[in-house]
């Protein structure tokens, strides 16, 4: 009996399992995200959204943010550690570094020691009349080394080096020396001998500790690192607020200038050295003190101007924001890791890092900003919302400021006092599906494999051929692990895109697509 | 001034003559004269220019005036001869001898000046008394103003006892240790903590607080070198204070030694005082004592010039003295040279007669073999020829033809031999008899008897010997016995003067001609002396003179026999 010839349907069938990240090229297709929301490489390669964030604190006008051991931030005009409020600064940015007992604040020239709970100045002055003349040192008589005041205390310490100004009658005697023994009193000053024209000066007189004026600081080996300008400067050995002592030995201050062109955008603390970037070169002083630190420069994409927040290490990583994406530093040549952002720009980046993944908050160029994750494991990108964060933080969790508020995210352990999000709305938008033809398709049936927390939500929606309206294809709420089939009602199109978004947590471990493949037109 | 014997050669070549053109008497005459010697070249010189006899004599006696005035002794027609000036000096009594002398002139005589009475003996009195009087020297003590420092300081440095509290070098020197020490500390606090990421760890700080506890050891270690300086210093500052306090001592002592000075001055002004007053004095009376000497002077040097005086007068009388005595002594010894030289004549007048002899025994030798040649000639050629030819037959005394061989021509033979062998015997005995003890002759005679044959006449013997001590006699012996005549040239040649000089009259034996072979002063003075009187004495009393060669000598000078007394107290020569 013959037969009639029966011919294959073209349906076929498509699982994607694997969902990449972020990823707004052309190119990325149902393994990346062309957009995506609070989304998070937790999982990967399985979609979830992020944890839920746990905020600490609400702020009023935070400029400032960091962590250790405690979180500390300028809210305003007042400097807060642990949420105690410590000393006043200046309104506006702040740029922190921890160095030893030291919390230091720039451009504020601000201290605080968690360990006294002491507030104060990185600088002292002190002004009146004073007396030049023979003392002592060691114990022993001295000659022409001696400043002597009937007035208030210095407010200095022995091994300060001290700028003296002011003298007209004995002008040789404007000079930065070194105080190496103060009276009891604090009235007299001793420093080595026969550097003083003796006698009573007539006029007022300065005496000063300044440092310099650092717009970026870290902390590396013990000293306060710092840059501005063309010139990288250091403090002398665990003491962040003499940077003026040169007495020829390894706990000096130190101070170089470098000759390329441009301003210093940054400096970090990194494997042991202080690097500090231009937009150009990166400069990373190698040596062990003084006498022996030299600035290697290497000529390569440094920090982008107003990014000096971004730098953050994240699996051994440091990463920041150039003016051509964020890179990847690892002592050598930085590697651009902004392949996925396409062609598009971001500035003034925040980051921070829990250790394994970074987080960047930076402006694109519509001045729209942004929160991405990079995770180094799996190279991956994910975008998480909108926020602004005016910094970030590690202590037991990682910290991100905004102006507002202070939140913990990331996998966090819920902070004692702090309050956990309401809701997370978080959404994963497929790129261009073609299923590897170029003819036309009609996917017919979805077939998603997922699991929701309780009172979590699936919205799975379509977008044919690079429309305007997402066609809902189904709604789900299952709280097991299961495959939901949903049918679609077929349309014939060149491509298309899935869209799957929610509310509360979920995890979807693969999309199955049955299509049937039609001809060219 | 004088003239010199440089002066007379000058004037001798000025006049185109040599000393060749004199004798050696004129020449001796020149050494000690030369201005007679000068004269003896102009007398000579005219002698030479003169061109007639009667210039020449002339010239000759002017010569002859001068060697006889100045020298004691005339030089004969050609001015080459010496004959002495007689003196009648003939003995050593004869030389004059001096007797006493007297002066006549007045000695000088010298009267002593009054004693001499010094002007200052007041002012020098006064000033050695105030030199005697002069007080003592009283010096003032000395006050040492650093004793008590000395003490202290001396105690310091015995009971010394370092305390780097109080020594500023200690003080200096912690200041820089501990300076040095603090920045080594912190140096070492920054270089080790930077092991540790800057962080000071315990044993950053450890090895920083050692680097300082290494810096005050050296502190500690400065101490034993510091004790040291500190003992130093205290040591100099003792030394210090006592070389100040030396200075101030010296000091002390440099115004005491000026206040002495000046004391020493004042008392030394005294003495310059009374020293220029004894100057004064002394000058006064050495005027004094000038004129007081230059009378005592004058005094002595008249009686100088007095007994200089009389001393020449003495000297003149001591020269003429001692002239007369030069003179005779000087006419004795000449008389005594002529006789010497008489003695000289007469030996070598014996030698020659003796060379004559044996000369002419010679010749007769000669004669002799060539007698015996002859015999032995003639004998070969009658060998020869066996047949006597006319001379052969005339030599032996045979007849002609007369053959040889045979007893007959060996008798004829034998006697033609016996006869030259008496002849030649014959020769030797005249010849040993006439003069039996000359050797000499003896052996010529044996030469030619021994067919020598050299000497062939005896003018050849007589050229051959010239220069030997032949005599007249010899030459009479030989001519004598061998009948020789001689040639007048050659015997003139022999030089002997008045024997064959005449050309013509040959020897005159036997008058008194044989005077003229002698010297006739010291013919004379030699007769003198043996007792003979001059004129009747023969040739054979001089002859006998001669002979006695122990108290005569003789020798032949310039041809003539000189004949001399000898001395005998004269083994050392006068």
């Amino acid at each position: 009996m013959r037969q009639p010839t029966v011919t294959n349907d073209a349906i076929a069938r498509h699982t994607s399992q694997s969902f990449g990240g972020y990823d707004i090229r052309e190119s990325s297709g149902e393994q990346s995200a062309a957009a995506m929301t609070n989304m998070s490489s937790d999982q990967y390669p399985v979609m979830t959204p992020r944890k839920y964030r746990y905020k600490t604190s609400v702020q009023t006008s935070l400029t400032a943010f960091g962590a250790y051991d405690k979180t500390f931030l300028v809210d305003g005009t007042s400097f807060y550690y642990d949420g105690v409020s410590q000393g006043t600064v200046t309104a506006g940015t702040k740029v922190f570094a921890a160095l030893n007992a030291y919390i230091i604040i720039m451009p504020d020239k601000k201290y605080y020691k968690p360990a006294t709970d002491e507030f104060g100045s990185l600088e002292a002055s002190w002004t009146g009349t004073v007396s030049f003349a023979d003392g002592t040192l060691y114990e022993e008589p001295a000659t022409a080394n001696t400043i002597t005041t009937s007035g208030t205390a210095f407010p200095f310490s022995a091994g300060d080096a001290i700028a003296i100004s002011g003298c007209t009658t004995y002008p040789n005697n404007n000079q930065t020396s070194i105080i190496r023994e103060i009276s009891a009193d604090a009235k007299s000053l001793y420093f080595y001998e026969n550097i003083f024209d003796v006698g009573a000066e007539s006029g007022t007189v300065t005496l000063a500790r300044t440092i310099p004026a650092m717009d970026y600081i870290c902390e590396c080996s013990n000293r306060l690192w710092g840059c501005k300008g063309d010139t990288i400067y250091a403090s002398a050995l665990g003491d962040p607020t003499n940077f003026n002592k040169f007495d020829g030995v390894a706990t000096d201050s130190f101070a170089a200038d470098v000759g390329s062109p441009g301003d210093f955008t940054g400096c970090f603390s990194y494997l042991g050295y202080p690097i500090f970037f231009k937009e150009d070169s990166i400069y990373k002083v190698y040596g062990s003190k003084p006498s022996n630190f030299e600035a290697m420069k290497s000529a390569t994409l440094g920090c982008a101007s107003g990014s000096h927040l971004s730098f953050a290490i994240a699996g051994e990583v440091l990463y920041y924001l150039s003016r051509a994406g964020i890179m990847a530093y690892t002592g050598g040549i930085p590697e651009n890791i902004s392949g996925p952002f396409g062609g598009a720009r971001y500035k003034n980046a925040v980051g921070g890092s829990d250790g394994i993944k970074y987080y960047v908050s930076m402006q694109d160029s519509a001045d729209a900003w942004h929160l991405f994750v990079f995770d180094p494991r799996y190279g991956v990108w994910h975008r998480e919302d909108a926020t602004h964060a005016v910094g970030f933080g590690w202590y037991a969790n990682l910290y991100m400021a905004l102006s507002a508020s202070v939140w913990v995210i990331g996998t966090p352990s819920a902070p004692s006092g702090s309050t956990v999000e309401s809701s997370l709305a978080w959404s994963y938008e497929t790129g261009d599906i073609t299923e590897n033809d170029v003819a036309k398709k009609e996917t017919v049936k979805l077939i998603v494999r997922c699991e929701l927390e309780t009172s979590s939500t699936v919205k799975i929606e379509i977008l044919y051929d690079s429309g305007s309206v997402w066609v809902t294809a189904k709604d789900l709420t299952a709280a097991v692990k299961q495959s939901y089939y949903i049918p679609l009602l077929p349309r014939r199109c060149d491509h298309y895109r899935l869209k799957i978004s929610g509310t509360g947590y979920a995890m979807i471990y693969s999309i199955t697509r049955e299509t049937a493949h039609g001809s060219a037109y | 001034m004088a003239a010199t014997y440089q002066d007379f050669t000058n004037e001798m070549n000025k006049a185109g003559l040599t000393e060749d053109q004199f004798s050696s008497y004129d020449l001796e005459l020149a050494k000690k004269n030369p201005g007679a010697g000068i004269e003896l070249v102009y007398a000579k010189r005219d002698y030479l220019a003169a061109d007639t006899d009667s210039k020449r004599i002339a010239a000759n006696a002017t010569a002859e005036k001068i060697r006889s005035e100045s020298g004691g002794y005339t030089g004969g027609s050609f001015g080459t001869e010496y004959h002495p000036t007689e003196t009648g000096i003939t003995s050593m009594n004869d030389i004059a001898t001096p007797s006493s002398f007297a002066y006549s002139e007045q000695q000088p005589t010298y009267t002593a000046p009054s004693a001499y009475n010094s002007a200052y003996t007041d002012t020098e009195s006064s000033l050695l008394d105030s030199m005697v009087n002069y007080a003592d020297y009283k010096r003032d003590p000395y006050t040492n103003q650093y004793a008590g420092q000395q003490a202290e300081l001396l105690s310091g440095v015995t009971n010394f006892k370092y305390d780097p509290s109080t020594d500023p070098l200690y003080s200096a020197y912690k200041k820089q240790y501990t300076r040095e020490g603090q920045r080594s500390m912190q140096d070492t606090l920054g270089s080790v903590s930077a092991a540790t990421g800057g962080i000071p760890s315990s044993y950053a700080v450890s090895a920083g607080q050692q680097a300082n506890d290494y810096y005050m050891g050296q502190l500690g270690d400065k101490i034993p070198e510091l004790s040291q300086q500190a003992f130093a210093n205290a040591q100099s500052k003792l030394n210090a204070v006592n070389t100040q306090e030396q200075l101030d001592y010296s000091k002390y002592w440099d115004g005491q030694n000026f206040d002495y000075q000046a004391y020493l001055d004042d008392y030394e002004r005294l003495n310059s005082n009374l020293s220029a007053a004894n100057a004064l004095d002394t000058t006064a009376y050495n005027q004094y004592a000038t004129d007081r000497d230059y009378g005592l002077n004058e005094y002595n040097t008249l009686l100088g010039q007095y007994n200089t005086n009389r001393n020449f007068g003495y000297g003149q009388y001591t020269d003429e003295i001692a002239n007369q005595q030069y003179l005779d002594t000087t006419a004795y010894d000449r008389a005594a040279a002529a006789s010497s030289a008489e003695t000289a004549s007469q030996q070598y007048a014996d030698t020659l007669a003796q060379q004559d002899f044996e000369n002419q025994y010679k010749i007769e030798a000669l004669n002799q073999t060539a007698e015996s040649n002859e015999y032995n000639n003639m004998l070969s050629r009658w060998k020869a020829t066996g047949t006597a030819d006319s001379a052969t037959a005339d030599y032996f005394g045979v007849d002609e033809g007369a053959k040889y061989g045979g007893a007959e021509s060996e008798q004829d033979v034998a006697k033609k031999k016996a006869e030259i062998e008496s002849i030649v015997a014959n020769t030797a005995q005249s010849y040993a008899s006439a003069n039996a003890s000359n050797a000499a002759a003896a052996k010529y005679y044996a030469d030619i008897n021994g067919d020598d044959g050299t000497v062939s006449d005896i003018d050849a013997v007589l050229n051959d010997t010239s220069a030997g001590n032949w005599t007249k006699s010899n030459v009479d012996a030989i001519k004598a016995e061998f009948g020789y005549t001689t040639d007048q040239e050659v015997m003139d040649n022999l030089g002997w003067d008045g024997v064959y000089t005449d050309g013509t009259g040959g020897e005159t034996a036997g008058s008194s001609s044989w005077k003229d072979d002698y010297d006739q002063d010291s013919l004379n003075s030699a007769a003198k002396y043996a007792g003979l009187d001059p004129e009747t004495m023969t040739e054979s009393d001089i002859m006998n003179l001669i002979d006695d060669t122990d108290n005569y000598s003789s020798k032949i000078i310039n041809g003539k026999i000189y004949i001399a007394k000898k001395t005998k107290n004269s083994a050392g020569g006068r």
